[in-house]
Formats: C-alpha cells, sequence, structure tokens
C-alpha cells in the first residue's frame, strides 16, 4: 500500500519534472507553473521519506554502509541543486509570478544561475533514479504479473 | 562463448545514448565539439527547428541527459559488484 503510493506518486513526480525540463517545447508560462505545480509532489515526498532523511543524517558515516553514505550525499546534493533551480525560476519568473501581481528582476545572473542548475539537476535526476533502478523495475514487473 | 558482463553492456549503452546525444547536439558542449568539426554543419543545426521536431527535441534532451549519468552509475555499480564477487571468489 505505502509501495503503491510512492510509486504513483514518482510516477506523477517524474512526469512533471521532464514536462518542466522541456520550456522549449511547452512554452514559458506552462513552464513556470507546472514548476509551482511540482512544488507540492515533491514536498510530499520528501515527508513521505522523512524518516530516512532523519535516520541517516543523524549518523555518523562511520555507521552507515558505502551505499546508504553515497545515496545521503546525493540525496543532498540533488536538494541544493533543486533548492537553487527552484529560487532562481522565482526570481526570473516572467508568466507566473507577474500573473499574480509580483514583478520580478530580469537579472541575467539569476537566468544562468537558473539554467545551470537546472541542467545540473537532471544528471543528478538520473543517477537518483538509477540508485533505485531495482525497485523501479520491480514496480514495474508487479503489476504486469498480477494482470497476467 | 563467455557471456558479456552486465556492466560492460549498459557502458555500452551509455556510450550510444551519448553518441546519439553528440549528434542531436543539443547540449552546448556537443554544439561546441560540432562547431569544432565542421563549422557548416554547426551553422544548419542552430538555426531553430519547427513542428513537431521543436516539440519532441527538448524531451529527447531531457531524457538522454538524465539517461547517460544513470546508465553510467548502474554500469559502473554492476562493475564494482562484479570485481568484489571476483576477489571473493580469488580469496
Amino acid at each position: 500500500m505505502k509501495a503503491q503510493r510512492n510509486w504513483q506518486l514518482d510516477i506523477l513526480q517524474l512526469v512533471l519534472f521532464v514536462l518542466v525540463c522541456a520550456p522549449l517545447a511547452t512554452g514559458l508560462p506552462l513552464h513556470e507553473w507546472l514548476s509551482l505545480l511540482l512544488v507540492g509532489p515533491l514536498v510530499l515526498h520528501l515527508l513521505w521519506h522523512w524518516n530516512w532523511v532523519v535516520g541517516v543524517f543523524t549518523r555518523s558515516s562511520r555507521k552507515l554502509p558505502s551505499p546508504t553514505q553515497f545515496s545521503r550525499a546525493w540525496n543532498l546534493l540533488l536538494f541544493i541543486l533543486m533548492v537553487v533551480a527552484s529560487v532562481t525560476g522565482v526570481l526570473i519568473s516572467q508568466a507566473a509570478l507577474p500573473f499574480l501581481g509580483i514583478h520580478t528582476a530580469q537579472d541575467p545572473f539569476w537566468k544562468l544561475l537558473h539554467q545551470v542548475s537546472a541542467n545540473l539537476t537532471l544528471a543528478v535526476v538520473g543517477v537518483h533514479l538509477a540508485v533505485h533502478w531495482r525497485w523501479i523495475v520491480n514496480r514495474l514487473r508487479g503489476p504486469a504479473r498480477k494482470v497476467m | 562463448m563467455n557471456r558479456l558482463p552486465a556492466s560492460a553492456v549498459v557502458l555500452l549503452a551509455a556510450a550510444l545514448v551519448t553518441l546519439l546525444l553528440l549528434l542531436l547536439g543539443q547540449t552546448p558542449w556537443a554544439q561546441g565539439i560540432r562547431e569544432a568539426a565542421s563549422p557548416a554543419l554547426a551553422n544548419s543545426a542552430t538555426k531553430d527547428p519547427h513542428g513537431v521536431t521543436a516539440l519532441i527535441l527538448p524531451f529527447a534532451k531531457v531524457l538522454m541527459v538524465m539517461l547517460v549519468p544513470g546508465l553510467i552509475a548502474i554500469g559502473l555499480s554492476n562493475l564494482v559488484n562484479t570485481l568484489r564477487q571476483q576477489n571473493r571468489g580469488n580469496s
């Protein structure tokens, strides 16, 4: 039940994330609104894995197995990159925030930082998915077996 | 015939995807390589794509930029596991 719930949220996040990462295809307004929409599932993802977060960040590295140490560092990097991409995205918003009556300054520095952090996030998410590849494959195989 | 290790297959897949990514030239570094290789080719590729291509290319770029590091990670992980198992077998 819990795994199924996580799986559904992860699929929603991945679909939204891929859409958000292709502003040339979706257009800037949709890119910004979808980015704001993505915050909800991301926060939920973090909350649903909060026990793991507390578990790995309250223990010293020596007490953790190597794969968990790697996951901890990688997830921290992902979190930092996502925060930077989100904050800089808000700072350079041209559609969503002006629509809400909040006007932003179009600083090239924030634009550059947004592009760099967003591109890095893509690669880091790729490895994040790879780390959980066995779980993903098991989830994909699971429902198919039940149907057959 | 010996079976190809899973890590080799995955790393090969990563290399192929990287090659595809280079050919598509959707990343700045790929464009740099293309410009160095052939200025004429680079100029033709910098023109804005239209229609379905304009819709598909950004998604292709996103998926491939995620896929390459992911495949490399899986390949390296398999490689490390294989080497560990071999070491255990030898000792």
